[in-house]
């Protein structure tokens, strides 16, 4: 392209794409390590825990993904009913506000898995090896914490809303509040397995720090 | 005390890099055991939080988002820039701003913005002799504009916490005109370092080309002018635009230019679905955490200690930016949005700035805390696409973080930047 034009040619083929897990991975999603890999990395502990986890957690991204795309195609008949039909589908609100809270509750069990919730970690990571295991530790002891209150509390919500409607949709309000359980309980299981995967040699890097 | 606790639970998670999402949520619930309230209130907050109606633009635009990411839009705007603003001296540093205000449009999204135009533009820029730094330090800092710039799903999120009566058509005509100041300064910066470096400028294309090329982007603008004008017309809700323009999206990638592949499409519900989660996910802690903000008077406390130190209006717009400034250094952005805006909104109007001005300084603000190290989405993802280190990018971005900071400045102290476009249109 010396000679050429100095913009990339839009006919080209994908010359200009992304480079393979550089960039084209979302907004908050991998952002590639910019480090030479740690000198103190060890594989995964119980490897075929980890696997299983791993597709367990696959399984929850296509149910989140099917509910996403639901979405937006739901979305898009609302406004289609509402201009085009003069008759607005009123469920359509409801049913969008149940997925949006899936979603995001899923989601969020994926990311405890993936290690992709925001975090600060220069800090942490930063500090000699010893302070360093004692942090990660309690990070991932913060997040089964949360995950177990989020379970437990989120169980009573659905005992108490099991006999109340969510308007327009004839479903029990506990649906709502069953992503509340769904999050904690994967949640769960993904933190407390890394916090044993850390046990195994709590002061090395393992390939998600 | 529980205020106290409120924050020191917060800090010991931020510290062990707990998710910031679950560190706030720990510390509203540490709260709510501490004052004695049940604890199931903390999770229906943090469900309720999720289950808000104009949330659901947020996911809509991140699809949309990503959908323009892998399926050649951005491209297309890079050749448009190219063809209209390459002929000048260090043409593509101005190609690369332009690229960012037009894409800003549509993704609404720094991140997407950095890494979609980074990888077609870095390359080319390094073949034509421009140096890598350069190419990051353009790349990074201009992809402020995918914030400032509308449609913005920062901005919903800024909206939301600011606990509703403000308008979201109004946030986004008031992120136009900063925007585009915020892009000229840029400009001036990336000219002016070309031209010390010594750097081409490139052969003017002819009308013909220009024309073509505006012509290949148009469907791919038109997301923006779909979903910006949905809202602003009144025609449709911002929830429903968003869907509109994701719609819309898959249509031209899919149908138009037929760039969306099966795998690019999945790769972009799987993106879309992780990062909607995890905003969704700050959304709902921060809102039992913002209950608990309330219940202790932050806000007010903050006010009276501000106007503590002065009672000049300049000078606490000054401590407000330093701060978010400050906080912009080491966190990410729609956490700082959510924690921030219900602590320091009741602050800036106390002093009499307007909510929406503040909103829009924010995002400008927090922008630039995603080009700063230690911590910034937009530096790390530019530096490993032009393939260099943080040290070497910081070393020579300066005369880009005084552009941007020189645009934050404007629109802190000139309402009419930001106010301007409102208050002509919807008056």
């Amino acid at each position: 392209m010396s000679a050429g034009p100095s913009f990339p040619d839009p006919d080209a083929p994908a010359a200009a794409r992304p480079p393979e897990g550089a960039g084209g991975e979302g907004v908050f999603g991998e952002i590639p390590e910019l480090t030479a890999p740690r000198a103190d990395l060890i594989a995964p502990p119980f490897p075929g825990l980890d696997r299983a986890l791993g597709w367990l957690a696959r399984a929850c991204m296509v149910v989140a993904g099917v509910q996403i795309v639901t979405l937006v195609l739901l979305m898009g008949w609302l406004v289609f009913g509402r201009y085009i039909l003069n008759d607005t589908p009123t469920w359509i609100e409801q049913m969008a506000i149940l997925l949006i809270a899936w979603i995001t509750f899923l989601g969020a069990a994926i990311g405890v898995r993936d290690e992709s919730h925001l975090s600060i970690d220069f800090i942490r990571e930063s500090l000699p090896p010893v302070p360093r295991a004692v942090l990660r530790v309690l990070a991932d002891v913060m997040v089964v914490i949360f995950c177990a209150l989020m379970s437990w509390q989120g169980w009573k919500l659905v005992q108490t809303n099991l006999s109340r409607e969510i308007p327009m949709l004839g479903l029990p309000e506990a649906w709502r509040y069953a992503a509340l359980v769904a999050f904690g309980v994967l949640g769960l299981i993904f933190a407390a397995v890394r916090l044993a995967q850390r046990a195994v040699a709590p002061t090395r890097s393992l390939p998600w720090d | 005390m529980g205020l106290t606790l409120l924050f020191g639970v917060f800090a010991l998670g931020l510290i062990a890099g707990a998710p910031v999402a679950f560190a706030i949520g720990l510390a509203a619930i540490a709260c709510f055991a501490y004052e004695g309230l049940p604890l199931f209130v903390a999770f229906q907050r943090m469900l309720s939080g999720v289950s808000t109606f104009s949330l659901l633009a947020i996911p809509f635009f991140i699809f949309a988002g990503e959908l323009m990411l892998h399926g050649g839009i951005a491209r297309r705007l890079v050749t448009l820039a190219a063809a209209a603003v390459g002929s000048v001296r260090g043409g593509l540093g101005v190609v690369n701003v332009a690229s960012s205000m037009l894409f800003g449009g549509i993704s609404g999204s720094a991140v997407a913005d950095t890494s979609a135009l980074g990888s077609i533009l870095m390359p080319v820029m390094k073949e034509k002799g421009y140096d890598a730094d350069y190419a990051v330090n353009v790349t990074v800092t201009s992809s402020i504009a995918g914030i400032v710039i509308p449609p913005s799903h920062n901005m919903i999120l800024f909206a939301v916490a600011a606990g509703g009566g403000i308008s979201v058509s109004n946030l986004f005509l008031a992120g136009i005109g900063p925007g585009i100041l915020m892009c000229l300064c840029l400009m001036a910066a990336a000219y002016w370092v070309a031209v010390r470096r010594g750097y081409p400028a490139e052969p003017f294309p002819g009308w013909r080309a220009l024309a073509w090329s505006f012509a290949e982007s148009l469907p791919g603008l038109m997301t923006a002018v779909i979903i910006v004008g949905g809202v602003l017309s009144g025609v449709l809700t911002v929830t429903e635009s968003g869907a509109f323009g994701a719609i819309y999206a898959l249509v031209i990638t899919g149908l138009v230019y037929r760039e969306l592949t099966w795998t690019n499409f999945r790769a972009a519900v799987v993106s879309a679905v992780r990062t909607t989660a995890l905003v969704m996910i700050l959304v709902g802690c921060a809102s039992a955490f913002a209950y608990m903000l309330a219940l202790y008077r932050v806000p007010e406390q903050l006010t009276d200690l501000l106007m503590g130190i002065s009672q000049n209006p300049i000078v606490i717009l000054l401590i407000l930016n330093l701060i978010l400034l400050a906080l912009g250094m080491v966190m990410d952005m729609a956490a700082l949005i959510l924690i921030c805006t219900p602590i320091f909104l009741p602050v800036a109007t106390g002093i009499g700035m307007d909510p929406i001005q503040f909103g829009i300084m924010m995002m400008m603000n927090l922008g630039l805390g995603l080009c700063t190290p230690p911590v910034g989405a937009c530096l790390f993802v530019g530096c490993v696409i032009g393939g260099i280190k943080i040290e070497q990018a910081v070393r020579t971005i300066f005369p880009f973080y005084l552009a941007v900071f020189a645009a934050l400045m404007l629109v802190t102290y000139v309402p009419a930047i930001s106010l301007g476009l409102p208050n002509l249109l919807l008056e």
